[in-house]
């Protein structure tokens, strides 16, 4: 599998007549982009809006960050399964825009029963932009705004994302349209020369080397536009195919300082690392893809059973093992390292802390074989944010947080992107 | 993963007072077996029968077929996730008794609609024993008896075009016949425990030469159960580690399929292409392993979905060719051929192994077909007419459900309704001729 990643530098995007790209700056003819999206949009109205860095601006209600991207003229789309055939994802040439970001917002929707993890924050400047990563992007927000009518509820039971209906369509919908925009985003630049190509190949290196595997730990991705995975089987993957657009976030929200958004999976920082290491001081042999949703003891066993052998199917004599998560994937999560470590498989793990209190471990289930942990922060420290002069998203922060535009204290795990361990983010752990 | 599988050749299976092996005989204790298996909750009780090559017998309304096999050691048990815990197999050693066979029987139940599909014969000698693997092994009968009672099927639904239709009730009698036979298989080859096997054979799939061809074998598992998880929804491939599937890992736990593609649990236990490919690991070859797909989508996005999941892991795991089948009918063959042309495409040089179904004269054999499958195995024809002579002794009901015949006098059916006639993952005896 041979991947070709043009690249385009983006330092500003300005609302236009026409769409050009030209020394840096994307002009986005506004009601082209608004059209483009119409065609496909079931909501009443859309509208976008530019967040830049520095900015006194705060974004609201985030759903997916996606980095603008598009296949190569020819055959074939990016994020495949959704906008095309799932097909074809990880081969031939893709363009992407460096430096910017769609961002999909909304207010909960008709039927959504919804829970804090569903606010995301993004702090355009002030304290709050040291931490989130797209704090650095130009973002393009797409708002999806329904009529007015049969609201959302704040949810009091213990169900994770529990909707009707109405409300997983919605989110589908709200899915597709942000992949689109940026789509058509890049596709403004597809025939311009770019300013840097890298290719992407598990080419053969000196046989010496130790050969590595990433167990990627799905925690609410779509695999080809499809997310009725079930729960006994890991799957293998290249990760060409994760870089374009085979993952895309789902319609599962998870809290927004460790939501695997589609941007985290096209530029995976674990991915990067080890194909920049691919030939140097190891041998990448493949992503090894697991949910461990699975709710019973059997399941969890099958399923971490069949990552730990596709990790031996392709050679791996050491693994990373990302991101660590609560719940019941926790547990399988951890199953996988143990069951590495038993039969030889050396493993590193990323992992984001949770710690309510001083003195807690910070991680709901743990073996003594995990012990090379990579800690990219923790979710429950204090932040105090400045009030902004402009809000993009909504008016109220959801759960009862308090007006968006204010002075704010709240806990960093609001920050969206804070402390995924497969972002570039800013946080680590000091041990004591 | 090293499995060393021991072998006891069984000759010979008697009833008798005393479940042992000895002298290659294998002497089985009836109130012994029953106990083991019984009280079952959907399973009143269970008739017990020997049927042996040569015999004028006729085996009919056969469900699943199992050769008996134990865990010496290596942890876990045969049949994981069906017997036991879903814990990994393939390592270690299982003790096998070669040359026979555990069969399941049992007669349609209430509330089962019954199709084609349903009837299986084996007959043990005549014309018929050439359209049968398991007319050349010594086949322990269990004919099952189901609990009374149980919701007939509504008559809306008998007018559906849906496969295997049958009420709750009966899908747990069903589902108990196959349980019980693997529950049976195992209890028969623990007898052998601590003595000495007749030869060993280890399955180790070690470094070979990396220059000789890595070979992917690409399995449709219709109705298999993969450590007891079966799953009508998944579009994704599964890559099994070969020993695990000698081991017990897959059995059939779905969908009755026309008993000539039948991949009953034996089909895997004891896999042809699985067996050629490890004999060839090392020579000219680089056996990688063995992906699960399941065929079952219905639309073509899913279809998509996972033949290229299937083509993209074959890809990862080394393959220069892959082996695919087998390939039968309906939606399953429209993936298989979607699988052979992405292999193509994708540098993959493919082998199909599949049975024909010619209906006429001049029938193309194939429900579809894409120019890449130029290498096909052909291992028999589904409507290949078969006339069986009258036989003295019938196991498994009285019945042939096909074209209800008195199952002892002649009878005429289809190659289909023989048990493993076309599968191609059993060693069969037809073959097709390009003429």
């Amino acid at each position: 599998m041979h991947l070709e990643l043009a690249s385009y530098d983006v330092k500003d995007v300005v609302f236009s007549d026409a769409n050009a790209l030209v020394d840096g700056v994307l002009h986005v003819d506004r009601a082209g982009l608004l059209e483009h999206l119409a065609e496909a949009s079931p909501f009443e109205a859309l509208d976008v809006d530019i967040a830049r860095p520095g900015e006194s601006v705060r974004i609201v209600h985030a759903l997916d960050v996606v980095e603008p991207r598009a296949k190569a003229p020819g055959p074939g789309r990016v994020f495949p399964g959704i906008m095309g055939p799932p097909l074809g994802a990880g081969e031939g040439r893709t363009v992407r825009l460096r430096g910017m970001a769609v961002v999909g917002v909304a207010e909960p929707f008709a039927g959504e029963d919804h829970w804090a993890f569903r606010e995301g924050i993004i702090e355009m400047s002030g304290p709050g932009a040291d931490l989130c990563p797209f704090s650095r992007t130009v973002n393009v927000t797409v708002k999806f705004v329904q009529e007015p009518g049969r609201g959302s509820r704040e949810k009091t039971n213990f169900g994770v994302d529990n909707w009707d209906e109405d409300a997983t369509r919605a989110i589908e919908a709200s899915r597709l349209l942000t992949v689109r925009a940026a789509e058509y985003l890049a596709r403004i630049a597809r025939n311009l020369e770019p300013d840097e190509v890298s290719t992407y190949e598990l080419g053969p290196v000196d046989g010496g080397l130790p050969k590595v595997a990433y167990i990627h730990h799905n925690t609410g991705a779509a695999l080809y536009g499809w997310s009725d995975f079930t729960y006994d089987h890991a799957m293998l993957l290249h990760p060409n195919e994760i870089m374009d657009g085979a993952l895309v976030l789902s319609t599962r929200f998870v809290e927004p300082a460790i939501r695997d958004c589609t941007y985290f999976h096209q530029n995976n920082s674990i991915i990067q690392e080890l194909y920049e290491r691919h030939g140097k001081d190891l041998e990448f042999v493949g992503v090894v893809f697991f949910s461990g949703f699975g709710p019973t003891m059997e399941l969890k066993e099958t399923e971490s059973d069949s990552a730990v052998k596709l990790a031996h199917a392709v050679g791996a004599e050491a693994a990373i093992v990302s991101p660590f998560r609560s719940g019941h994937s926790g547990v399988a999560f951890m199953m996988v390292c143990q069951k590495c470590e038993r039969s030889g498989i050396r493993v590193s793990v990323g992992v984001s802390q949770l710690v309510t209190g001083a003195g807690e471990p910070g991680l709901n289930h743990w073996v003594p074989e995990a012990d090379a942990m990579v800690v990219s922060g923790n979710d429950w420290e204090m932040v105090k944010l400045p009030a902004v002069d402009r809000v993009i998203g909504g008016t109220e922060l959801l759960n009862r947080m308090g007006p968006a535009a204010a002075e704010l204290e709240i806990e960093v795990r609001r920050l969206y992107g804070l402390s995924a361990p497969m972002g570039p983010t800013k946080l680590s752990a000091g041990l004591y | 993963m090293k499995l060393e599988l021991a072998s006891f050749q069984v000759d010979n299976v008697v009833l008798a007072s005393e479940t042992r092996f000895s002298g290659n005989t294998l002497y089985v204790n009836e109130a012994e077996l029953k106990d083991h298996l019984l009280p079952d909750p959907y399973i009143e009780d269970i008739r017990l029968d020997v049927a042996r090559p040569g015999e004028s017998a006729r085996i009919v309304n056969a469900i699943d077929v199992v050769e008996p096999r134990d865990k010496a050691s290596g942890g876990g048990t045969v049949f994981p996730g069906r017997l036991g815990p879903p814990t990994q197999v393939g390592s270690g050693k299982t003790n096998r008794l070669a040359g026979m066979a555990v069969v399941g029987t049992a007669e349609p139940f209430v509330g089962e609609e019954y199709w084609y599909a349903r009837e299986a014969i084996i007959d043990m000698s005549g014309t018929g024993a050439d359209f049968s693997p398991f007319s050349r092994t010594v086949n322990l009968v269990l004919h099952f008896i189901p609990r009374p009672g149980g919701q007939e099927l509504d008559p809306a639904r008998r007018k559906q075009f849906v496969v295997d239709t049958r009420t709750r009730d009966a899908e747990n009698r069903m589902k108990a016949t196959r349980k019980l036979s693997l529950k049976a298989s195992r209890f028969l080859a623990a007898k052998v425990k601590g003595m000495t096997p007749d030869h060993t054979q280890a399955y180790e799939l070690g470094p070979v030469d990396p220059t000789l061809p890595g070979v992917v074998y690409l399995c449709k598992s219709l109705s298999s159960s993969i450590y007891g998880a079966f799953s009508t929804t998944r579009k994704w491939v599964v890559p099994i580690h070969p020993n695990e599937m000698m081991d017990g890992a897959v059995v059939n736990f779905g969908f009755l399929i026309a008993a000539n593609f039948r991949d009953c649990t034996y089909a895997y236990q004891r896999n042809a292409v699985v067996e050629e490919l490890y004999s060839r690991h090392g020579v000219d070859l680089n056996f990688r392993g063995v992906l699960f797909y399941s065929a079952f989508p219905y639309t073509l996005e899913e279809k998509e979905l996972e033949a290229g999941s299937t083509v993209r892991t074959a890809k990862m795991m080394g393959a220069d060719a892959a082996i695919i089948g087998p390939l039968s009918d309906g939606h399953p063959s429209v993936e298989t051929m979607m699988i052979c042309r992405l292999c193509e495409e994708a540098g993959i040089s493919t082998a199909i192994g599949a049975g024909e179904m010619t209906a006429k004269e001049g029938d193309p054999g194939f429900t579809h077909w894409v120019p890449q499958a130029d290498a096909l195995v052909v291992a028999g024809d589904s409507h290949h007419k078969v006339a069986l002579p009258a036989v003295e002794k019938v196991i498994g009901g009285s019945r042939v459900l096909h074209g209800d015949q008195d199952a002892a006098g002649e009878v005429e059916v289809e190659a289909r309704q023989m048990l493993g006639a076309s599968n191609p993952a059993i060693p069969t005896r037809l073959f097709g001729r390009l003429y």
